[in-house]
């Protein structure tokens, strides 16, 4: 892919965080009943249950971003193409297996797994 | 005479280094923000992956039907220690993402200066429009913010 693509993807990403990462924010404070309410453990089965969907897509956005973010600030050292594949595969491998890790906790929280 | 033999050539270019993001020099309040941003990028995005694994623990819970697994986790992570690393994620994820909207904003070349004939002093054209302003702006507001995270985690969280 085009690195103009990837930096396409990286600031619509970052957009879609900011307006999911809000609400995130929002229902861990005043929208959650204030943060020790937020963490108890039936006020996250219920956020989970109700907000699984978009914690699956902020999951999505955010390890795109993430993991594109450090690839940008290692490739720029500009160490070689070596040095940027590796950087590059490295970090692919270490997003997918975080999105899969995370996609769990959704699954389970949705019923879809047991 | 046998011929001089060529360098053996190497991808080593330490100028990305040195010269790249970790430059500490010749720096104006713009240069400052593009080190702020991969700094809060990095933080930020350590606790993502810290985050997951936390998280995961209620999943777990879920699963053995047993809460104790997540609020377990929740008593070891209620202290004033945790909480200060929560702060600074907070403070990081804010000027993460406001300095990301201006970048946005510049990128489209909004609200930076028209480009003119440079004079002296020589200051960029693309500083004179609204560019500063916004990044002074937008490190004002992330403290704002992230006073009201410290209401949430101190006073709400921790009852001081």
């Amino acid at each position: 892919m085009k690195e103009s693509k990837v930096m396409l993807i990286q600031y619509l990403t970052g957009a879609f965080i900011i307006v999911l990462g809000a609400v995130h924010f929002a229902l861990l404070t005043f929208a959650g009943g204030g943060y020790d309410n937020a963490l108890k453990f039936s006020t996250v089965v219920f956020t989970y249950t109700a907000y699984g969907l978009a914690f699956e897509l902020l999951l999505a956005a955010l390890t795109f971003h993430v993991f594109n973010g450090f690839r940008k600030v290692l490739t720029e050292l500009h160490q070689g193409r070596t040095y940027e594949r590796a950087v590059t595969w490295a970090l692919a491998l270490a997003g997918g297996a975080t999105f899969l890790w995370g996609t769990r906790t959704v699954l389970v929280f949705l019923g879809v797994i047991g | 005479m046998g011929l001089a033999r060529a360098p053996k050539p190497t991808n080593r270019n330490m100028a990305g280094v040195y010269q790249g993001w970790i430059r500490f020099w010749n720096r104006n309040f713009e240069r400052w923000l593009y080190t702020m941003h991969r700094v809060t990028g990095v933080g930020v995005g350590i606790y993502f992956v810290l985050h997951i694994w936390e998280t995961s623990n209620a999943a777990t819970a879920l699963q053995l039907g047993d809460p104790a697994v997540w609020e377990g986790l929740m008593a070891f992570l209620r202290n004033p220690g945790a909480h200060a690393g929560l702060l600074l994620v907070a403070l990081a994820a804010v000027l993460h993402s406001l300095n990301g909207v201006r970048l946005l904003v510049s990128e489209q070349g909004w609200l930076i200066g028209k480009v003119k004939r440079p004079t002296y002093p020589l200051l960029p054209s693309s500083l004179k429009g609204a560019q500063r302003p916004l990044g002074v702006a937008l490190v004002l507001v992330s403290f704002l913010l992230t006073a009201y995270a410290f209401y949430q985690l101190f006073v709400v969280g921790l009852g001081w």
